[in-house]
Order: structure tokens, then sequence, then C-alpha cells
């Protein structure tokens, strides 16, 4: 728990501008310099310009899902190591099982429960 | 005269060798032709005197082959005779009366056919026309029908004849009215001709009549001196040409007058030739009632085939009875006839003269079959006596004591189908059997070849009718017009009928087995206007029961065409039709539901979306990130934030539900230890229950076995009772959660959850499982959602083989309990499924 501004860098790629406002509002407030996606194309080269140290990615977008921005990263040397938390208000449990093979470190559904959200990240990525 | 032939074209053989047989017998030289061609080829290579012809034979018509006949060179003046069965078809060619000579109507009697061949063929060509002009003759003959036929002859070549049946009586007649010549037969009863003619010579008046003497059977130079000493002009044998007996007649005539012995009559030379004369005769007879008994054979053999055709019975014991025949027509001693089979030659009958039933008496051929295959193996009968080179036959003789063999081979179209031995005690072999014994031969080859189709034609129709009595499918033969001749089991049973009988006797048309009786006669229609016809039919049973059939239709025609009858196959498909039915409306509700699955889960992904908008910024703004809260405002957020969570677990409960409904949730048993499954729950819920100062005790009973269960549907049902319990128990009460073996079942582990809550009232025990049921004391302390909660736990757990249950007390708690099958290792498994 660091009460200090820190270096590290989170990229959301969320579709929904409220929830993509307020992500960043709840990762800021945690002292992470927080980039946004909208959509899985952006998402791929704001994680190429950014290089965040996690990524947060909703698994429905427009323009390819979560799971496609996932094996977009894997496949792109400088960004496979970035870890991925996925987040969706889908309820499938084979989502969850998707997620977590293409090597998902965390999986939320909506509503988040920021509690657990934030202990994560702070698990994750100091 | 001449010898060109009459031509017989008829293709009956019978009446062939009737007209042969009349016409020989007139003295006409006969050649046959069994078809059209033939007599084409006949009459190219000779011209005929006459032509017989049949109108109706295999190749051509009568008329047509008559045209051709008139086509050839020199074939107009060729006379044909029309003969024929048919009254009118005669009529009709006699319109024809360039083309026809004449016409002769079935059946054809001697008399009639000699007449007018005679009327036809008279006068003969190159004869001088009537020799015996003005010339009387008394005839004498004891036998009628010699008498008689001879009187035509005589009366042909112009003579006047007077008969007389005896010599007696000829003396008489002669007596009255003086004849010019005598023709006598010479064996008569009471007075020969010898005698006759003695009579004649020493008679006043008839002294210097010629008298010529006609033997049936034979003359010797004896014979001749004889009728010499007695006065007779001249004697010969009868012959069936009478132009011999024309010319003697006139000679004698012509002759000097005959010396007259004055001895007397020759006693001692006449008796001997008398009785020569009488040897011979009966020696004829002998011989005529050998070939009465051949022929007789031959008949018996044919009137045995046909029988064994007419029964469909083995021919073993017809042919049995022919070689009897045929061993009392040749006087054998021995007969024996046998079969080719894998092996060769097989002994399947031995008849031995005499024999008492001995198993292998003498003169039998049994167990020589090999030598007896030797004697044929050049495919052509043997004969074989005493005399024979020394070979497989002479050794065979030896080994039977019999005198003579002959062996036949029995043979159809190049193949032998076995074979036929005849044996004699005497030592010399009369060849004149040999043509007789093959002849047996070739009825033995038509039997068994007959023997051969009908038992072949038999199996055909046995399995025919096994194949139509055993078919699954319906199959009936109807006819041309549609009536039920035969009808299977399978048919009557589609139909709803007893019995094929009954069927056939209810339906009178195919068309009344459907249901729309118009349209069943478009189908027969069909099937006779297009020789098949096809079609699904809906049919009525007798009680009212509807079927589905698929029906066949197909007309058999004969070779000109018309329809003989009408096959046809029908299947029950009511069966099928249901089912393609059932699997149309599953796989439209498949699809429904699909469509209905993916509508829920599209529905509560977009609620919940902005759900989670307004948990995210109540958050903030409860976290005082956007701003410093009092504690009535956090409060009131608090109470935002716990019904955006409920909400959420309500539209997972609803989605969860509608899966569970349409089978779309899918259960994976895997072996799972309870401890860590509630262990999981219990942990997730621990800071609820916490927040409501509620314990949360577990008890794990020890040993406990692993559990084959899917672990996320397990886990879902532990949560949802334990949120239920938290839900209803008030603060600083306490939860427990149990696990042991389940005292009721063997082979399943039970889990129990127990509070101190309000408990549930007895009447609504039994309803907290349905589905959308509501407790009636709800609302006091908090919703209970859709009532889907416990509803899913029961589907969950009953999906994987378990049972659910609740006890309760009002006022002190309720326990909820579950089972879970317990894990049995592959192996025993796999022993209590054997």
């Amino acid at each position: 728990m660091s009460g200090l501004p820190t270096a590290k860098r989170i990229l959301v790629v969320e579709d929904d501008q409220d929830m993509r406002n307020g992500l960043r509002l709840r990762l800021q407030s945690e002292h992470y310099t927080v980039s946004v996606a909208p959509d899985a194309v952006s998402a791929v080269s704001a994680a190429q310009r950014e290089r965040p140290d996690l990524i947060l990615v909703d698994i429905g977008l427009p323009g390819g899902d979560g799971f496609l921005v996932m094996q977009r990263l894997s496949a792109l040397q400088p960004l496979a190591g970035i870890p991925v938390f996925v987040i969706t208000a889908r309820s499938e449990p084979e989502n969850l099982e998707r997620a977590r093979a293409l090597g998902a470190q965390g999986f939320f559904r909506k509503p988040i429960n920021n509690r657990e959200l934030m202990s994560a990240v702070r698990r994750v990525i100091g | 005269m001449s010898r060109a032939s009459i031509l017989v074209v008829e293709d009956n053989p019978q009446t062939r060798k009737l007209l042969r047989v009349t016409l020989e017998g007139a003295g006409h030289a006969v050649r046959e032709a069994e078809s059209a061609q033939i007599a084409l080829e006949l009459i190219a290579s000779d011209t005929p005197r006459l032509v017989l012809l049949d109108l109706v034979l295999p190749d051509m018509d009568g008329v047509e082959l008559l045209r051709r006949v008139r086509g050839r060179p020199g074939g107009d003046t060729i006379p044909v005779l029309a003969i024929s069965g048919m009254r009118a078809r005669l009529e009709e060619v006699a319109g024809l009366h360039d083309e026809f000579t004449d016409t002769l109507l079935k059946p054809v009697t001697t008399s009639r056919l000699l007449e007018q061949v005679r009327s036809i063929l008279a006068p003969p060509a190159g004869a001088t026309p009537a020799p015996g002009r003005g010339i009387s003759v008394l005839l004498v003959d004891d036998d009628p029908l010699q008498r008689k036929l001879l009187a035509i002859h005589l009366a042909d070549a112009g003579f006047r004849v007077i008969e007389a049946g005896d010599g007696r009586q000829a003396l008489e007649q002669a007596r009255h009215a003086t004849p010019d010549v005598v023709l006598s037969d010479v064996l008569m009863p009471d007075m020969d001709g010898f005698r006759l003619c003695r009579l004649v010579r020493e008679d006043e008046v008839l002294r210097d009549t010629p008298v010529v003497l006609l033997s049936s059977a034979y003359t010797e130079a004896d014979d001749a001196k004889l009728a010499l000493k007695v006065g007779a002009s001249a004697i010969l044998v009868r012959t069936p040409e009478p132009a011999g007996i024309v010319r003697v007649l006139l000679d004698s005539l012509r002759a000097p007058r005959p010396m007259v012995g004055r001895e007397g009559m020759p006693t001692a030379e006449y008796a001997a030739r008398v009785r020569r004369q009488l040897d011979r005769h009966l020696e004829r007879n002998a011989e005529l009632s050998q070939r009465v008994a051949l022929l007789e054979a031959e008949i018996t053999m044919l009137a045995g085939t046909t029988e064994a055709i007419a029964r469909g019975a083995p021919t073993e014991h017809v042919l049995g009875e022919l070689l009897h025949r045929c061993m009392d027509a040749v006087g054998a001693a021995s007969g024996a006839w046998y079969a080719d089979g894998a092996d060769g030659l097989r002994l399947v009958d031995e008849i031995v003269a005499g024999d008492d039933g001995h198993p292998a008496p003498p003169r039998s051929l049994r167990g020589h079959e090999s030598a007896i295959g030797e004697a044929l193996a050049a495919g052509a009968p043997g004969a074989f006596d005493r005399s024979s080179d020394p070979g497989p036959g002479r050794r065979l003789l030896e080994l039977t004591g019999l005198g003579s063999l002959i062996f036949s081979p029995i043979q159809m179209r190049g193949e032998r189908l076995g074979a036929l031995s005849i044996g004699w005690t005497g030592d010399r072999l009369d060849g004149a059997w040999m043509p007789f014994i093959e002849a047996m031969a070739g009825q033995f080859a038509q039997a068994m070849e007959l023997s051969r189709a009908v038992l072949a034609l038999a199996t055909t129709e046995r399995n025919y009718r096994l194949a139509f009595e055993g078919s699954p499918a319906g199959a009936f033969i109807a006819s041309a017009d549609a009536a039920f001749v035969a009808v299977n089991p399978a048919l009557a049973g589609i139909l709803g009928h007893g019995s094929a009988d009954a069927v056939i006797a209810s339906l009178p048309c195919v068309c009344d087995m459907f249901a729309d009786r118009a349209r069943g006669a478009g189908f027969v229609a069909r099937a006779r206007e297009e020789g098949l016809a096809t079609g699904e039919f809906e049919l009525l049973r007798p009680g009212g029961e509807v079927r589905w059939v698929l029906a066949g239709l197909r007309a058999m025609r004969g070779p000109d065409g018309r329809i003989l009858h009408l096959e046809g196959t029908v299947l029950d498909v009511t069966e099928r039709r249901q089912a393609a039915e059932l699997a149309r409306r599953e796989a439209l509700q498949g699809e429904q539901l699909r469509i209905r699955d993916q509508f829920l889960s599209q529905v509560s992904h977009e609620l919940r979306t902005p759900l989670a908008a307004i948990h995210l910024y109540a958050g903030i703004v409860n976290d005082g990130l956007a701003g410093p809260l009092v504690d009535e405002q956090r409060q009131h957020l608090e109470t935002v934030l716990r019904n955006a969570v409920e909400l959420s677990a309500m539209i997972d409960d609803l989605l969860e539900v509608t899966r569970a409904g349409t089978g779309a949730l899918v259960i994976r048993p895997e072996p799972l230890q309870l401890d860590e499954l509630v262990g999981h729950a219990v942990r997730t819920l621990r800071a609820a229950a916490a927040a409501r100062r509620i314990a949360i005790a577990v008890r794990i009973a020890p040993g406990l076995p692993d559990v084959d269960a899917d672990a996320a549907r397990t886990g879902q049902v532990l949560v949802n009772l334990l949120e239920n319990a938290i839900k209803f128990t008030p603060s600083g009460g306490e939860i427990t959660v149990s696990a042991d073996a389940d005292p009721g079942t063997a082979g399943m582990v039970r889990v129990s959850v127990a509070d101190t809550g309000c408990g549930i009232d007895a009447g609504e025990v039994p309803r907290v499982f349905d589905y959308l049921y509501q407790g009636a004391s709800a609302g006091s302390l908090s919703r209970k959602g859709f009532g889907i909660g416990l509803h899913l736990c029961r589907d969950l757990v009953s999906r994987q083989g378990g049972n659910i249950w609740v006890e309760s007390v009002p006022g002190r708690g309720s326990v909820f309990s579950f089972t879970i099958p317990t894990h049995q290792p592959a192996a025993g498994r796999e022993r209590e499924a054997a």
C-alpha cells in the first residue's frame, strides 16, 4: 500500500464510457497512471505505445472481443508478458475458462467488487 | 411309279406320326416337317407330290407358308391340302380357292384322309389310268381291314372288286358269279388259300379262273412250288404298295391256263408249307407283340413323367416302374439305373429277375459302378456278350454271371445325367434291343431333367413363398382389375385385419385399403398406365386407428402386353412419420430455446452493464473520492450498493434457471474433496456473515470419501444455501455447515447447512423448492428474489444424482441438506455395471 505516486501504468479497455471513466477514477485514486481504449484495435496500439504494467480488458468490445485483444498482445513479443485482468458483464462459465486458458491473471464480473479488484491489482503490480 | 413323296407339315408329333403311318400304310412315301422352315428346305431339295399343311405352325402361319411354296418355281402346281382343327379357319382359307387344293378337318380319320389324298393325286403320276378296268376280282381275306385296304387299291386301279371273308364264302360267291381272277390270302381259318385254289381248280365252272395267292408273312421256294402244284398263278408277299399286285393280277389273266396236278392235293407237302406259313406268321406276331411291349413301355414312361410333373413328386419310383416295364419288354434278367453325382455313378434302382431281397443277388450290378463308368467312358452306348473283346464290359459279365449286357448313358444336351444297364442270361446279344435301350435312356434323361426342373421350380416357389409369407413388409398380389388375390401376414397386420383371408374377404379392391378411396383408385390407375406407382397414404384400420403407409404397385404384363396381375408392397411408416414429426418439432423447439437462451444472456448482459456503472460510481462517491461525506449519506450509498449487488444476483439466478431448464447447463462431475468445496464457499461468505455478526462453523466427518460432483455447480448450491441462511439468521446467530456419510442411502454423502433463524412453517416446507415460490412470511426481513435460488439448488443436486430437503422448526431454525454420490473408482463402477 503505497500512498506515493507510482510509475505503474494501467491500460483500461472498456467500451462503456461510464465504466471506462469510473475505473480510471478508481485506479487514479490509488495513484496509478491510467490510459484507456474503447475497442480492441485501439487497445493493441495503446498497449504498444504505453507499455502498461497491467491491462484490464472487457470481454464485450466492438471490433473484436477481449479475448481477441489478449491473443493479439500475446503474439506481440514485448507485450506478451503484460498481466491481464478480464472484466465481463456476461455470466457464462465458459468465459472464465477461456480467459484462464489465455493467461488472464484475474477475472471480475460486473458489478465489480472494488476491494477485490484493488487487492488483486496491488498483488500483481504492487 | 413315282418316288416323289407326300410332305407332311405338322408341328404336333402325334398328329404327324398318325398322318405318316396312315399314308405309308397306303403305300405313299412320306417326308415330315415339324416347322415351316424345314418344310421349305425339304420342298427345295425334292418337289413333293402333295403337301399336307397344318395351318398353325410354330414359326409361320400356314397361309404364309403356302404363299412361299406357290412363289417357288413350279410351286404353283404342287397340290396343298390344308389341315386344321378349326372349322372356321378352314372355311376362311377355303375362300382362297386358288391357293389351297383342298381342306381337311382334324381329327383326321384314316379313310377320309386316304380318300382325299387319292382324289387329289388320281390319276397317279405316270400310271395307266385304270389297268383293271372291266376286270372283276374276287378278293378273299379273313382280315377285314387288310381286305378293305386292298379293295380300295384295286378299285383305284379300275378293278371291280368282290369281297369274301373266307374260302367257303369265296367259293359260293365265285360259283354264283364267276370272277375274272381270284386273289386270296394264304392263311385263313377253315379253308386256307392253297385249299381254296385247289377247289377252284377242281370246280367245273371255275377251273380256268386264275388264282393269285397272297402271303402276309413270307414265301419260300417251297411255297411257290406248292402254289404251282395246287394250280395258283402266283404267290406273292403282301406289300403296302399295291402296284405289284395289280401287275401280277394282270399277268395271271394273260398267262396260259394254269396246270392242274392230277395227283390231287399233295397232303404232306401242303401240311408242311401251311405249318411253315403259320410259324412265320406266329413269329411276326411275336415281333409285333414285342413292338407293342416296347411301345407300352414308352407310353408308361411318358405317362409316368407326365404324372410326376403334375404331382411335382420325385420321379425315382416312376423310373423304377419304367425299368421294370423295359426289362419285361426285352426279357432281361437284370436292370439298373444310375445317377451321376460328385463321385461318379450312383446306383439309384436295380431290378434283378427272381430277386428274393438278397442284398447282392447273382446277376446284380451293385457295386460295379466304377466299371460301368469305365465301360461308358466313350459316352456312347455299349453292348457286350461272351463273344465281345476283353474289356470292362466282358469283365462285368464275368463278375455278374450275366450272358450279355447293354449300357447306355443317360444324357441331355451333351451332359451325362446317369446310365442305364440291362442284362440278359443268354450268351448272344440281340442287337435289335440296342436302339430300344437307347430310346429308354432318352426317356430316362427327359424324366431326370424334368425331375430336376420340377425340383428347382418347387424350390424357387418355396423360396418365393417363404419370402412372401415371412416378409416384414406388407406384400400382395392382385388381379389385373385390382382385386386382392394373395396377401401376406405382414400386410394383414398393417391393415389391422386378423388374417390374409380376412383382408381378401373384406376389401374388394386394392384401393379400398386407403382412407381416401379416390386417391387409391388413382394410384391403381397410375400403376396400370405407367407400370409402376408409389405414394404415401393414410389408411383407416377397422378400429378407427389411422396409419400411414408407403405403398408401391407394379403392373406385371404378359408377352402380349396385357396386364396379367398387379404386385404391391406396403410399408407402415406411421412411426417413421411420427419420429420425423417429433424430430422436426424438437429441432424447432431446440432452435426456439437456443434463441431464448441467447436473448436472455444478452438481456442479462445489457442489464448488468448500467448496474455495474451504478455500483461503480456509488462506490466512488461512498469512498469519498468525490468529496467528503456525512455518515447518513454513506449509509444511504451503502443501501444503493447492496441493492445493486442483489439485483445482479437476481439477474444471475434468472439466467441460470433458464439455462438449466433448456439443458444448456452442463454438469461435469469429477472427483472432489468435500472439505475443500465447503471451505471455499464458507470463505466466500464469511465476510458477509461477519458483517451481520453471524458465526459459521464447519464440521466435516473424519475419513469422508471423495465425491463425484461438478465443483462449480455444487459450490453454487452451497453458496446459495449459505446466503439464505445468512439472510434469515438474526444478528448474533450461528450457521453450521456439516458433511457426513448419508445414513439414509449408501454411497452418498450428506451436506447440511443449519441456521438458527426464524424457521419455516410446516405448511411451506414441501413448497420451498418450487419454481417461483415465495414464502408467505416474505417481506419482513428481506426480499426473497424471484423464488429461484432453492429451485435451482434442487435442479443442480438432482442432476448430479442427489437429493435435497429441509427440516425446520419455526422460531428455532432450519436445516437444509443435500446428498452427492461418493466417488467410485473406475474398476468398482464396472463391477457394479456388470
